[in-house]
């Protein structure tokens, strides 16, 4: 059976729009050494490094991994990179999980970041489109969403409503007031989303992520070492991933299978029944607001068509009985490839009562999801506070 | 730790340009051959890792448009984004967890759709070392002459190596270069950037591999041998090309020492039948012999002058003609992993080593030798 592994210390960047202050392998170093100092190790401690981030397309740099390991200081040792765009942190630390999971090694970095201002990302995304089928037409995340965007709301109308959408971005973003590492803090009212600039309809401007810099990093060790490293390490209960065909017509995109089949695989693995009632806490990757209704439905924490009442009601507020995105989430900031990791981090903070001012109450499971590509790849991350 | 084996693969016929199918269709006749190799079906397998390269075709999420080819279509799958062997790793810690019962690992690369040169400069730190327009030959170049010369190792020595290779290369029915060359061919062939000569380079291929892994109960019930994973070992060396002993192959000596730990191996040139190493270029083989503990540092050349390393050698390397037969980029590595698991498990057909027991199959990445992976199979 897998040996059993828990995230011991975490580390993030402050997420801004532009740091020019750093390359690629100094932004990911910063998280890296907070993290390694937040577990209270040595860096020859660690035996192998796992980095995620996002498409080579972004910085224009083939094979980052081998400019950042040794940046690192892991010269010498194993250096793996996952890239799932937008899955891409959360896989790394899955992929760091398996080198302790599998016995082969005791303690585990994993590194993720995205350095967006050095490269075009709408340009980069109409990459991930067919070369010969849609690349033509393919113009950017935002209208890839808006389409999903439509999808649901067409499908659960009058029940979800855009403004929904605008109640998660000012929930977020007051959210991230709290979370001294986000890009976006503001206080914003429904009134303002709405009638902010049409981007891709129904998206508009203050239903959208910004475009960040940033690096996110944790350390994972195995059951006897994790315990003398953290008073309360967050340990692996549940781990979900799916992936899908890329191609649109296949995909159900207000309620994907990848999510759902993700969401299944961890609670499977973790025990859970009932995900609402025996979880404290979710962190979502919604690059867009109207997403974090379509992922609530997914990951089952309602039943399809309530996520606009789960929102509305303030279930999914930080005091609410199911607060959703305590960090303010990815409409707060997202380094791409790293976002599904911080996703993680944040989780794991939670349950180790580490997360500082938006620190919830009595934190005992959490749930951290990411979705890549072409809403293609989903995984679901479950940690707790006992093993 | 569970035990996992390698029992089935498959590869392309690697070819210099597979104008006549998209990326797509080389990968599902592929994954089927892999699959019917080992009497499973797509629905047999738990997990996918595949491994592609961005840059080389030309795509922000080069696994993204492949999943249903690759029979990935709602499965647990995620990318490497190196070596096809970093993949067969990863995937080999995943049933080694006891999680996963088996896993199909996919390589692929169509260097012919994009500029080799170009997708190896793109590696190089972007500010200070890319405008200088080094790429991976010329790293390589420059590490050639710091080996021969930090040994003094006469220039002929890497020449001899791409005759041995290439006259292998000609029993192996997937190889894209199988005729051939003499000492003075590839000695008067020209300089790629010197002192690397043509046909001492590793050709421009597109091609892909794809192996099965499965845990001890799988892997023994379906009807084949399984070539059973003893070590593994993987590592990265530093970056910039001023920061490493050039002259050694460091990243390849750290991986192979994990990978004999591991497999309880203190002589490898005795307790190995058979090595498979990527050597993109042909004064590599000679650094890797050295490495991996086949021979003395600097003595790589004398090894090879005394025939140890040919096909009726003690220790044979590359009996398929290596990387400079056919190098089908990101895949490279993990093809050498499909030879060695042909080679101990007897289906090695007319590059089979009479009596092969105990392989070790090795891959590297990056400038000059800068990563390295390397994975130890018994019978």
């Amino acid at each position: 059976m897998a040996r059993a592994a828990a995230v011991v210390g975490t580390g993030q960047t402050r997420y801004a729009n532009r740091r020019d202050d750093v390359n690629i392998p100094e932004l990911a170093r910063e998280a890296a050494s907070r993290a390694i100092e937040d577990a209270g190790i040595d860096p020859r401690d660690i035996e192998a490094v796992v980095i995620g981030s996002g498409p080579e397309v972004f910085e224009g740099v083939n094979r980052p991994d081998l400019w950042v390991g040794s940046a690192l200081g892991q010269a010498g040792r194993p250096v793996t990179r996952i890239q799932t765009g937008g899955t891409s942190g959360a896989g790394a630390t899955i992929a760091a999980f398996y080198h302790v999971a599998s016995g082969l090694h005791d303690v585990v970095l994993a590194v993720s970041y995205e350095k967006l201002s050095d490269g075009i990302p709408s340009y980069s995304f109409s990459t991930l489109s067919d070369p010969f089928w849609d690349r033509g037409f393919s113009s950017g995340a935002a209208p890839l969403v808006g389409l999903q965007s439509c999808q649901y709301l067409a499908r659960h109308a009058p029940k979800v409503r855009e403004d929904h959408g605008a109640m998660v971005a000012v929930k977020n973003r007051k959210n991230a007031m709290r979370n001294p590492y986000a890009q976006l803090q503001m206080e914003i009212t429904v009134d303002d989303v709405m009638n902010s600039s049409p981007v891709a309809s129904p998206i508009k401007a203050l239903d959208c992520c910004p475009l960040s810099d940033g690096a996110a990093a944790l350390v994972i060790a195995e059951e006897r070492r994790a315990k003398k490293m953290a008073s309360r390490p967050a340990w692996f209960a549940g781990l979900g991933a799916c992936s899908e065909s890329p191609y649109a017509p296949n995909i159900d995109m207000a309620y994907p299978e990848s999510c759902v089949r993700a969401a299944q695989l961890a609670y499977q693995m973790a025990w859970i029944y009932d995900p609402v009632r025996e979880l404290d806490v979710a962190e979502i990757f919604e690059a867009f607001s109207f997403q974090e209704l379509i992922w609530t439905e997914a990951l089952g924490l309602c039943n399809p068509g309530e996520g606009g009442r789960m929102v509305e009601s303030g279930v999914t507020a930080m005091e609410g009985e199911f607060p959703i995105n305590p960090s303010g989430g990815v409409l707060s900031a997202n380094p791409i490839g790293a976002s599904g990791m911080i996703r993680q981090i944040e989780a794991a903070m939670q349950v180790m009562g580490k997360a500082g001012a938006h620190q919830l109450p009595g934190v005992r499971k959490s749930l951290a999801h990411s979705w890549g590509g072409v809403v293609q790849f989903s995984t679901v991350t479950i940690f707790a506070g006992e093993l | 730790m569970e035990e996992v084996a390698v029992v089935g693969w498959a590869q392309t016929r690697h070819e210099r340009s597979k104008t006549g199918q998209t990326c797509q269709k080389m990968l599902y006749d592929l994954v089927n051959t892999a699959l019917q190799s080992c009497s499973m079906t797509i629905r047999d397998i738990d997990t996918v890792i595949d491994a592609g390269s961005d840059f080389l075709d030309g795509r922000g999420l080069s696994n993204a448009l492949n999943l249903d080819a690759m029979g990935a279509h709602s499965k647990v799958e995620s990318k490497v984004a190196g070596d096809g062997l970093e993949a067969a790793i990863y995937a080999f810690m995943k049933v080694a967890s006891g999680m996963f019962s088996s896993a199909l690992v996919v390589a692929y690369g169509k260097s012919s759709e994009s500029s080799i040169r170009r997708q190896t400069r793109a590696g190089a730190e972007p500010f200070y070392a890319r405008p200088l327009g080094i790429d991976a030959v010329a790293a390589g170049a420059l590490q050639e002459n710091a080996y021969l010369h930090h040994y003094g190792i006469d220039t002929s020595a890497p020449a001899r190596v791409a005759v041995k290779n290439r006259a292998a290369g000609t029993a192996n029915p997937y190889a894209q270069l199988r005729s051939e060359v003499t000492l003075a061919e590839v000695l008067g062939s020209p300089e790629l950037v010197s002192p690397i000569r043509r046909l001492e380079a590793c050709p421009v291929t597109d091609g892909a591999c794809a192996v099965v892994l499965a845990d001890g109960p799988m892997s023994r019930s379906l009807g084949v041998h399984p070539a059973w994973i003893r070590g593994i070992g993987h590592s990265q060396d530093a970056y910039s090309l001023g920061s490493r002993e050039l002259h050694k192959a460091v990243s390849a000596k750290l991986a192979a020492r994990r990978a004999y730990d591991m497999a309880s191996i203190t002589d490898p040139h005795s307790e190995l039948d058979v090595i498979e190493v990527s050597e993109f270029y042909a004064y590599q083989e000679l650094m890797l012999y050295e490495a991996l503990g086949l021979c003395a540092e600097g003595d790589g050349a004398l090894l090879l002058d005394a025939g140890a390393t040919a096909h009726d050698g003690q220790t044979p390397v590359n009996p398929s003609g290596g990387a400079l037969c056919a190098n089908p980029l990101v895949a490279t590595g993990l093809v050498r992993l499909a030879e060695s698991a042909a080679q101990v498990s007897n289906r090695g057909g007319n590059v089979q080593i009479d009596g092969a027991r105990r392989a070790l199959a090795h891959s590297g990445g990056g400038f000059a030798m800068q990563s390295a992976a390397c994975v130890i199979l018994e019978r």
